[in-house]
């Protein structure tokens, strides 16, 4: 569980460690999340989308960035990534709350499913199974 | 002119010189044009409103840039702006797939397989015009028997 505040918004992040993927909608709010995380820059907070790929060119850069200890990683539009970051996923499966945005299926690895709620001042991500 | 579905099973990129893949790049480099298709996208996709071609009013009233709407709507609105381009959809909701097939009469998309039916977007009796593997098909009904 994990409760943030950005620019107004409340982020309310109601899940416990593990690997979720988010419910296959558009216009959920995961774009949203992933730009307010941006914003909040807290360095126990990973967000990553597609343009961020240029930063984990190198197997090294993959390393290093996931050494680290995180409460929160977003990997958002995770389905252009061609599946290169599972393994550094894994890592994280019980130290974590890790969301992705996976449109299509993976039942290879990802446990759960979440679902986001984006009202007006709050943005909720809940466990849908 | 009908919207073609390309299976992502048998779709080959280096057939095509036309493939758009990073929906985000493609669409910061297009100009947006406030159609009543684009509106109808937006407005089913993101409950978002066109104000013109950098700004829109979000499901809540807030003024945002264009390039903030959701990769789906994104996605649906090149479908409508470039007939001529073959879109990827991997990165579409189920909910901007089936805009995309109710609302494009035309174009060209690389569809997956989601499991899933695809839904009128709350339109009773919506007639499509879609190509699936060499066959036309103007009823969703009918083209769910084969997706």
């Amino acid at each position: 569980m994990l409760n943030l505040l950005c620019n107004g918004m409340m982020i309310r992040i109601n899940l416990d460690n593990g690997i979720y993927q988010v419910d296959p909608v558009s216009a959920s709010g995961k774009s949203y999340l992933y730009s307010m995380l941006q914003e909040l820059d807290r360095e126990d907070i990973l967000s990553l989308s597609y343009k961020d790929m240029k930063l984990l060119a190198s197997k090294e850069a993959k390393n290093e960035l996931f050494s680290r200890d995180y409460k929160l990683i977003l990997i958002d539009r995770y389905d252009l990534y061609n599946g290169v970051l599972n393994e550094y996923l894994q890592r994280y499966n019980e130290k974590a709350i890790v969301i992705i945005d996976l449109k299509q299926k993976s039942e290879d690895w990802i446990d759960h499913m979440c679902e986001f709620n984006l009202n007006k001042d709050e943005l909720e991500v809940s466990e849908l199974w | 002119m009908s919207l073609e579905l390309i299976s992502s099973r048998t779709f080959n990129k280096e057939n095509y010189d036309n493939y758009i893949f990073d929906i985000d790049k493609e669409f910061a480099a297009t100009l947006i044009v406030g159609t009543q298709q684009v509106r109808s996208i937006m407005k089913d996709i993101d409950g978002a409103d066109f104000v013109d071609s950098r700004e829109f009013i979000d499901r809540f009233g807030k003024h945002l840039y264009i390039d903030r709407l959701s990769t789906g709507c994104k996605a649906a609105i090149l479908v409508a702006l470039k007939p001529d381009m073959v879109i990827d959809t991997r990165e579409c909701g189920l909910n901007a797939r089936d805009t995309i097939v109710c609302n494009c009469k035309e174009g060209h998309i690389v569809f997956y397989d989601m499991g899933t039916t695809i839904k009128t977007c709350g339109r009773e009796n919506t007639s499509i015009d879609v190509v699936y593997r060499g066959k036309e098909y103007d009823s969703i009904d009918d083209l769910n028997e084969v997706i």
